[in-house]
């Protein structure tokens, strides 16, 4: 919310706005998802090594504190799950703010917490989220995730989301867009993410 | 920021019904963006059975805040309406009975949804449409509440409840009707 602060009047009829609610604090969000649970297509394998990223535009500041995701887990093993903030200035997208869990499979779908590594109140707008997997045995784990289509062209406009096409075990500091594949499902399908403040 | 003519839970309305645990209060978020006057509340409810009975909804929902884990009672609102069974039969009920005039501000919001209805039975049952989230995991949920069930029943909307007394595990916890806000 916009107001004038009447204290700021000169005799210019000088005046600024102020970004804050009347009252003080902006409104903040207790949580956030990428899309409504029961939207949730399937659980479905992924690539492993194999980042994943998609955009969401958070209307709301929220703290960068829990991240979540749902995974179904086949078989008992391990894994190691990344989690990227990242932001996009022109065709790059650069790495905000990160998170993860190493995590022992229980053969059931389970809700996983990622720990953040740095304190962060998201502003409102677009973000991009990145998901990363290193396991040994990608069949045996798989993501609760949204429906996927195939279109047989790549997405035109802006970037939206994509995956890299080589493998990779860390979260880079930043991607150029035209390095991600955009098309086909595996290149836009989106697995469920929640953040909680 | 402006001020919304209507804000729902889910503006995606699912072909889902679900039966209604009779007299259990349930927890679904409500995030907005802008403001909303507190004054009609809008829910879609079903009867379906065999029997030719009168039955009867009533409904509250409370307005709660999150504070911690300490979720606040701020406002709450009422409405009743009864169906003659006669095949599936339902529609929209609206809340109207608002226990004071508010305008809820831009953030995140809980509504509790309690209730009770006569002749909840295997033979007549009351539904609500909503979505039956697939968010059966085994674990309870880890982070920041999201929603939540009690497991006691209850007559009356609460004060005020802490979410380590909600259910927080398995499918019932997180299903959700579709709850509309008109101003």
């Amino acid at each position: 919310m916009a107001f004038i602060d009447q204290h700021r009047w000169g005799p210019d009829f000088f005046f600024e706005l102020d970004g804050a609610v009347a009252g003080g604090a902006d409104p903040q969000l207790q949580f956030f998802e990428n899309f409504p649970g029961h939207l949730g297509a399937a659980n479905i394998a992924y690539s492993n090594a194999t980042l994943s990223i998609h955009a969401v535009n958070i209307p709301l500041s929220i703290s960068f504190n829990n991240i979540i995701a749902l995974l179904s887990e086949s078989n008992a093993g391990s894994a190691t799950l990344h989690f990227g903030l990242y932001s996009l200035n022109g065709s790059t997208l650069s790495l905000a703010n990160s998170a993860s869990a190493a995590i022992t499979m229980t053969n059931a779908l389970s809700w996983r917490s990622f720990a953040t590594s740095a304190t962060q109140n998201i502003s409102p707008g677009a973000w991009y989220f990145a998901l990363n997997i290193i396991s040994g045995g990608a069949s045996s784990l798989s993501f609760y995730a949204n429906s996927s289509i195939a279109p047989g062209n790549a997405i035109p406009g802006g970037f939206l989301m994509g995956r890299m096409t080589a493998t990779t075990t860390a979260m880079p500091a930043s991607i150029a867009t035209s390095n991600l594949d955009i098309t086909g499902s595996d290149a836009i399908r989106q697995p469920y993410i929640i953040i909680t403040a | 920021m402006g001020q919304l003519n209507f804000a729902a839970n889910n503006f995606i309305i699912p072909n889902i019904v679900y039966a209604f645990n009779n007299a259990s209060l349930t927890f679904c978020p409500l995030e907005l963006f802008d403001s909303i006057s507190w004054a009609t509340v809008n829910i879609i409810n079903k009867v379906a059975g065999t029997r030719t009975v009168t039955k009867t909804f009533s409904i509250s929902i409370g307005l709660y805040s999150l504070n911690g884990s300490s979720l606040s009672l701020a406002n709450s609102i009422f409405g009743s309406q009864t169906h003659q069974y006669s095949g599936n039969k339902g529609g929209y009920l609206s809340l109207t009975s608002a226990s004071a005039t508010q305008n809820i501000s831009p953030g995140t919001w809980w509504l509790g949804l309690l209730i009770s209805s006569t002749a909840q039975s295997t033979n007549l049952t009351g539904n609500l449409v909503g979505q039956n989230a697939n968010l059966s995991a085994a674990n309870a949920f880890p982070g920041g509440f999201i929603g939540g069930a009690m497991t006691a029943s209850t007559n009356a909307l609460p004060g005020s409840i802490a979410t380590s007394d909600l259910d927080i595990t398995g499918q019932d916890a997180f299903t959700q009707p579709i709850i509309i806000l008109t101003a």
